[in-house]
């Protein structure tokens, strides 16, 4: 039996607070794309290593009252985190809602929230949390284990079709929910599943009270839309709705009735007011920021930098570089091998050169990482060449194959894969030119930069390659049907730190493996072995095995590249200096996850 | 004239059903829909997806949606925004009321900046004036929006004497009304310089043109012969026949706003119905892209009619019963 | 009154023009063709692939040209220094001193075909390797800003002057058929333009560029992209030359041409259409820069031409951000071409609205 102890963290007592979760949802893998109009586009790079600040939780010196405003990409969708699928709504609604369990952040590890501690069966498949006394909803209803079985009760209804329940739809079958006693919650999994607790940190739980009626009606997503009244969105977060201006701002203030407390007693949030104010174009965030009308920039683009330096240099703000971020910009060739209206998805002739290992090992070799990571990202980002990024401390295996950038061994493994050259030109065995074209999404300056220098690189190799930009919503819905494109360029988004989440990538009958989505039987042996060894972590509940078993699939993939990763970016965010308890961290929300600890100097 | 007036208004609802058809073939044309993006989420089941797909309506064929919507339209429904979970006409009146300020704002700025400087630059004939003149306008076409809009941004920001974007300060909310209209105006006045910087030079050169051409004009110069002041010719009569081409011109100025003034916008956060159609756009949320479509069909067809009716009143001549 | 009939013929005013009012004129002329010239020689003028990137050199700011060495005396010819990146976050390149690279012309370089067809390997000018001359500059990848404008100005002048050609026409035609018939016809036109209006060519140009096959070439990519633009630019002004003949209809001249019983072609061409061709002129010449910044706006939402082809839109939208203003404004270059391009345009409608006007000209400001 596995029992876990409360986790400490200086200088709080108890718990750490809610969070935003924006990725556990939204993602084991996101493909990362602007989801506004505008050029989101860039993220990355920084300046210092991360700072004291990190550390410097120092429940004493903190000070209640204060605002804090933060600038996003896009207006909210819904005022109801289950139903948020995007980063913005994720992230503004995260504070209104609290969890079972939170993963912390910086250590990326679960910890009790509200949920007081846990208790997982030998055979790892029934895991019963002890529900914290005395918590109370934002309008004053205490918080039962009613309201867990009725959250559970929505995720399950095939009706809400919640995009965010589908975490608990495993292996085609649900989660069974059962209350033991008014504090009590035993949920039934359908397999052993390591890493099931950290499951319970995605959905909010939702006030019975409020939402029954609505549910049973079948009304439930509209209830909680834009036009609600906000003092009818209720929740066990630290902040609830104050006021909306449509396109505008989200002004969420303090939830008097929130149980969380410092290490000195109290009452947590420190902050009166949190404040999301919509900027749809990035530069106007960036001088929003730097002109201290916002509180906090995350992320903090590489370019940023030369705007925010001097600002930096007065200790108005602070910029933190965590490293290589969980976002590896990624590169693969569609593997596909069916048939669309009687037409081959993928040509093929080209399709025999995608699936050729020596191919893509040869592409791989011949694209300049550091040039990306110079170029692109201002050398603020990490070359990649494995699955995960260093920045998943405890999954990544640092000792996978790597094709570093070598054209002549490019030309080389072409050439033992039956590939000449014809002048610069290189030729496949049947005497075809070499040329495919490379997709994008539109609007993403970063991206457009990289696909140039990918262009110029494979020229060198003797490939010709034609660019696409494709507006976002035409490229996802390309991907999603798996076909009409030869190559991709996009990115990779880790929502949390552990290998089952992966599993929609790797498995070969996962919607995200990208390269061949939803096949029946693994194509290839080198899959069929990813899938193998996939299910023996899944069902392994002891870390070090999982950890081997998952270090071999990061080995394979690297061998076979059928995702050439390119780069990781580093995680830099900023922050007004008179922010305390600032805890950034490389799972989302990157600066806010703590938002109940953050205090105005 | 109040024929006019009427026949415009019948013929309305035919272009309204154009352009909402047109929305929906634009949206079929090209490809993906409103859930492409979350059906790529791994963690979001295909089941789901195709859940969401059917009670939204979105694995009908086109006409099919078309014809749902057009059954609801009929009732005054314009339908149920997928991006934020509501109804569409709640969240469209806030944005129709900033552009429509936006764009008065824009273009009366740069009305009243084009019209003074038009008939000056003519009355004055000078030559220096007069290449001044042709090398502000082309600068001012030149340079592309998202530019000038950058441009005020970090005009903003240097200088802090206007709000870095957003169409009112976060203490919006304890403002008395004549501060909040203060506020309003403040935060006004850098997006709606963008426009008219961008409108100003089509009407200035369009005048200018029409001005020297009745100039030349037979009854202008038989005035000028019976001793009529030049300013006054210039104002009086001459600017009668040049304001022609011009009301024509403020007529689609009105609905070309839309198009002109999504990237102020967008760089400058004003939540307006340009930023939000071509987020509709982008995202595939049907409903609210039509809606923003009529909104702007009906102004463009607003301004027409207006730039018609003025044009009639300018010039009695064309009011005359048609040619048969 | 009116002008009554005017037996202005075109080529008589256009040579007339080109005495009466030659400088303004020849100047619209010149700088036109100067950048149409430039942008046919792009492969002998330009220093560069548009595409070559210099990985070492990205957004490095425009070459400093010396003229005397260090000893202060002249050089007898200008000379430049190979600098290297200092500071990554700043950007500051720091110019190496020790050895100067002299500015050469008529390089030999790899051969290339001039016009498409001369076989040559002169280009203009160039230095020694290993430094490279960016007089303009170089964007975020090395490529040579000068490089890129000189081919770009292929893609945008073609842009322009095809959107000009396909567009005019059509709004001249709908535009007077409107006008001068009214009625049913005047109201069928109308609508038209109105849906075309309504339906912003914005939207459509993105819908439509989003449905582009995949397949396509940079080339014809450009080439689609600059048929949208300019079917979806006669709408407005249709109206404007509706507008336009609306009133001259019901002029006196037309009144007496049409009882001398000449036909409505005839009538068009003789009476009305050289009545509002001072004024369309001007819209031309307003329009064009608007067709060339049609593409930017694409490119803005990375919807215009597509790498490696340069286009001036698509240069300038890597430009949008603070940083392109305050930090590497050389990559703005594309905002000056298109602004001599604009001004030539209205120096040309000038002149060519004077030639086809004299009495407007002999009456016009400064003379």
């Amino acid at each position: 039996m596995e029992r876990r102890k409360k986790h400490r963290t200086k200088g709080t007592k108890g718990t750490n607070g809610t969070s935003g979760t924006k990725g556990k949802f939204l993602a084991g893998l996101v493909c990362f794309i602007a989801p506004a109009i505008v050029l989101l586009a860039v993220w990355p790079a920084a300046l210092p290593s991360i700072s004291e600040g990190a550390a410097n939780a120092q429940g004493s010196r903190a000070r209640a009252g204060g605002r804090l405003v933060a600038s996003k990409s896009a207006a909210p969708q819904t005022f109801n985190r289950l139903f948020a699928t995007d980063e913005p709504t994720t992230s503004m609604t995260e504070p209104l809602v609290g969890h079972l369990v939170k993963i912390n952040r910086q250590t990326q590890l679960p910890e009790p929230e509200l949920a007081e501690s846990w208790r997982v069966s030998p055979d790892g498949r029934r895991i019963t949390f002890t529900l914290r006394r005395g918590v109370r909803f934002s309008d004053g209803q205490p918080f039962t284990a009613d309201d867990v079985v009725f959250t559970f009760a929505v995720i399950n209804d095939p009706n809400v079709a919640a995009p965010s329940a589908d975490i608990f739809n495993i292996q085609g079958q649900r989660i069974q929910v059962e209350k033991v006693d008014a504090l009590t919650v035993a949920f039934t999994l359908p397999v052993p599943y390591a890493g099931g607790v950290r499951l319970f940190d995605g959905p909010p739980i939702l006030p019975r009270h409020i939402l029954e009626p609505a549910w049973r009606a079948g009304r439930l997503r509209q209830e909680w839309g834009l036009g609600a009244a906000p003092e009818r969105v209720v929740g066990l977060g630290p902040f609830k709705i104050k006021s909306y201006v449509p396109g505008q701002r989200l002004v969420l203030g303090r939830n008097e009735h929130y149980w969380k407390r410092s290490a000195t007693g109290t009452r947590l949030p420190y902050l009166d007011e949190l404040v999301f104010v919509i900027d749809r174009d990035r530069n106007t965030q960036l001088l929003k920021f730097q002109r201290g009308e916002t509180d906090v920039l995350s992320p903090v683009n590489a370019d940023d930098l030369a705007v925010l330096r001097p600002v930096e240099r007065q200790g108005r703000i602070r910029i933190f570089d965590l490293g290589p971020s969980m976002i590896r910009e990624v590169f693969w060739f569609n593997q596909h091998p069916g048939q669309r209206g009687g037409r081959p998805i993928v040509d093929p002739v080209k399709l025999a050169w995608f699936r050729e290992t020596k191919f893509r090992q040869a592409v791989s070799s011949a694209i300049d990482r550091a040039a990306i990571v110079n170029l692109v990202f201002a050398g603020r980002a990490a070359e990649q060449y494995g699955f995960l990024s260093a920045g998943d401390r405890v999954w990544h295996n640092p000792n996978v194959p790597k094709f570093a950038y070598d054209p002549a061994r490019a030309r080389q493994l072409l050439e033992q894969a039956g590939f000449r050259y014809q002048g610069a030109q290189l030729l496949d065995a049947q005497g075809r030119e070499v040329a495919f074209t490379l997709t994008t999404n539109a609007g993403n300056a970063l991206r457009a930069k990289m696909s140039a220098l990918i262009q110029a690189d494979l020229a060198k190799v003797g490939m010709k390659v034609t660019l696409q930009a494709v507006e976002a919503q035409a490229l996802l819905s390309r991907l999603g049907e798996g076909g009409d494109y030869e190559a991709c360029l996009l990115a990779i988004v880790s929502g949390d730190a552990d290998p089952t989440s992966h599993q929609n990538a790797l498995l070969s009958r996962g919607s995200g493996h990208w390269w061949h989505p939803a096949q029946r039987q693994p194509a290839t042996p080198w899959e069929a072995r990813i899938d193998q060894l996939m299910q023996r972590q899944m069902g392994a509940l002891n870390t070090a095995a999982r950890k081997r078993l998952f270090n071999e699939v990061q080995s394979i993939l690297g061998e076979q590249q059928p995702f050439i990763f390119l780069a990781a970016r580093n995680l830099i965010v900023g922050a007004a200096s008179d922010l305390g308890n600032l805890r950034p961290a490389l799972l989302p929300d990157f600066l806010l996850w703590n938002c109940d600890e953050i205090y105005r100097r | 004239m109040w024929r006019i007036v009427i026949r415009r208004l019948l013929a309305l609802a035919p272009l309204l059903l154009a352009v909402a058809l047109g929305a929906f073939l634009l949206v079929r044309l090209a490809p993906g829909d409103f859930l492409s993006e979350l059906s790529l989420n791994p963690q979001v089941s295909p089941e789901t997806v195709a859940a969401m797909r059917e009670r939204y309506g979105l694995d009908l064929p086109w006409y099919e949606q078309f014809g749902r919507w057009l059954s609801r339209a009929v009732r005054g429904d314009l339908g149920y925004s997928l991006a934020c979970h509501c109804a569409v006409a709640g969240q469209i009146a806030v944005h129709v009321f900033q552009t429509t300020v936006l764009a008065a704002a824009g273009l009366g700025l740069a009305l009243a900046a084009a019209l003074p400087l038009g008939v000056w630059s003519v009355w004055k004939r000078s030559r220096m004036l007069d290449r001044a003149i042709t090398a502000g306008v082309s600068i001012l076409l030149a340079w592309p929006t998202f530019l000038w809009a950058l441009g005020a941004l970090l005009l903003a920001a240097g200088t802090g004497w206007f709000p870095i974007g957003g169409i009112s300060s976060i203490e919006n909310e304890k403002y008395s009304t004549a501060e909040k209209f203060i506020d309003l105006l403040h935060h006004l006045a850098l997006p709606a310089a963008v426009v008219a910087l961008k409108q100003a030079p089509h009407y200035l050169q369009t005048l200018r043109a029409g001005l020297a051409e009745a100039m030349v004009e037979d009854h202008i110069r038989a005035a000028r012969a019976r001793g009529v002041a030049e300013s006054r010719l210039l104002v009086r009569h001459a600017l009668r026949n040049a304001i022609n081409p011009l009301l024509t011109m403020f007529g689609q100025g009105v609905g070309a706003l839309l198009s002109g003034t999504f990237i102020v916008e967008t760089v400058l956060s004003w939540p307006g119905i340009g930023s939000l159609a071509v987020g509709s756009l982008l995202a595939r949320d049907l409903d609210m892209l039509v809606a923003c479509l009529l909104y702007a069909a009906i102004l463009l067809a607003m301004g027409n009619l207006l730039a018609d009716l003025m044009l009639a009143a300018a010039d009695p001549r064309i009011r005359r019963p048609q040619r048969g | 009154m009116g002008r009554a009939v005017r037996d202005t013929h075109w080529l008589k005013g256009l040579r007339r023009a080109w005495r009466a009012s030659p400088r303004r004129l020849r100047f619209g002329v010149f700088v036109l063709g100067a950048f149409a010239l430039a942008a046919l020689a792009a492969d002998f003028l330009a220093p560069y692939d548009p595409a070559m990137q210099d990985r070492e050199h990205f957004h490095a700011p425009p070459a400093t040209l010396y003229w005397m060495d260090q000893k202060g005396e002249w050089s007898w010819r200008p000379y430049i220094y190979r600098s290297r990146l200092e500071d990554r976050i700043e950007m500051i390149y720091r110019e190496d001193r020790t050895q100067a690279f002299s500015l050469k012309f008529f390089v030999a370089r790899e051969e290339y075909r001039l016009l498409g067809v001369l076989p040559c390997r002169v280009k203009l000018f160039g230095v020694d390797a290993p430094a490279r001359i960016f007089l303009f500059g170089s964007d975020g990848l090395g490529r040579d800003v000068l490089s890129r404008l000189l081919y770009g100005a292929r893609v945008s002048l073609s842009i322009a002057a095809a959107a000009l050609l396909i567009s005019f026409p059509l709004a001249i035609g709908i535009g007077s058929l409107a006008g001068y018939y009214g009625g049913a016809v005047d109201f069928v036109c109308m609508r038209a333009v109105e849906l075309f209006l309504a339906l912003p060519a914005f939207y459509l140009i993105i819908a439509l560029s989003s449905a582009l096959p995949r397949d396509v070439a940079p080339e014809a990519r450009a080439a689609s992209i600059m048929a949208m633009i300019a079917l979806f630019g006669w709408a407005s002004l249709a109206r404007i030359v509706r507008g336009m003949v609306l009133g001259l209809r019901e002029r006196d001249f037309v009144a007496s041409a049409r009882a001398a019983g000449c036909t409505d072609w005839r009538i068009l061409r003789r009476h009305v259409w050289p009545q509002i061709a001072g004024l369309m002129l001007v819209q031309a010449a307003l329009a064009a820069p608007g067709f060339m910044l049609a593409e930017v706006t694409l490119s803005y939402l990375g919807l215009g031409v597509q790498e490696p082809l340069p286009s001036w839109g698509g240069m300038l939208a890597t430009g949008q951000n603070v940083l392109a203003l305050t930090g590497f404004w050389w990559t703005l270059a594309p905002g000056a071409a298109i602004l001599f391009v604009c001004f030539g345009f209205h120096m040309l409608a000038d002149g060519l609205r004077e030639a086809l006007d004299p009495r407007a000209a002999s009456l016009d400001w400064g003379d």
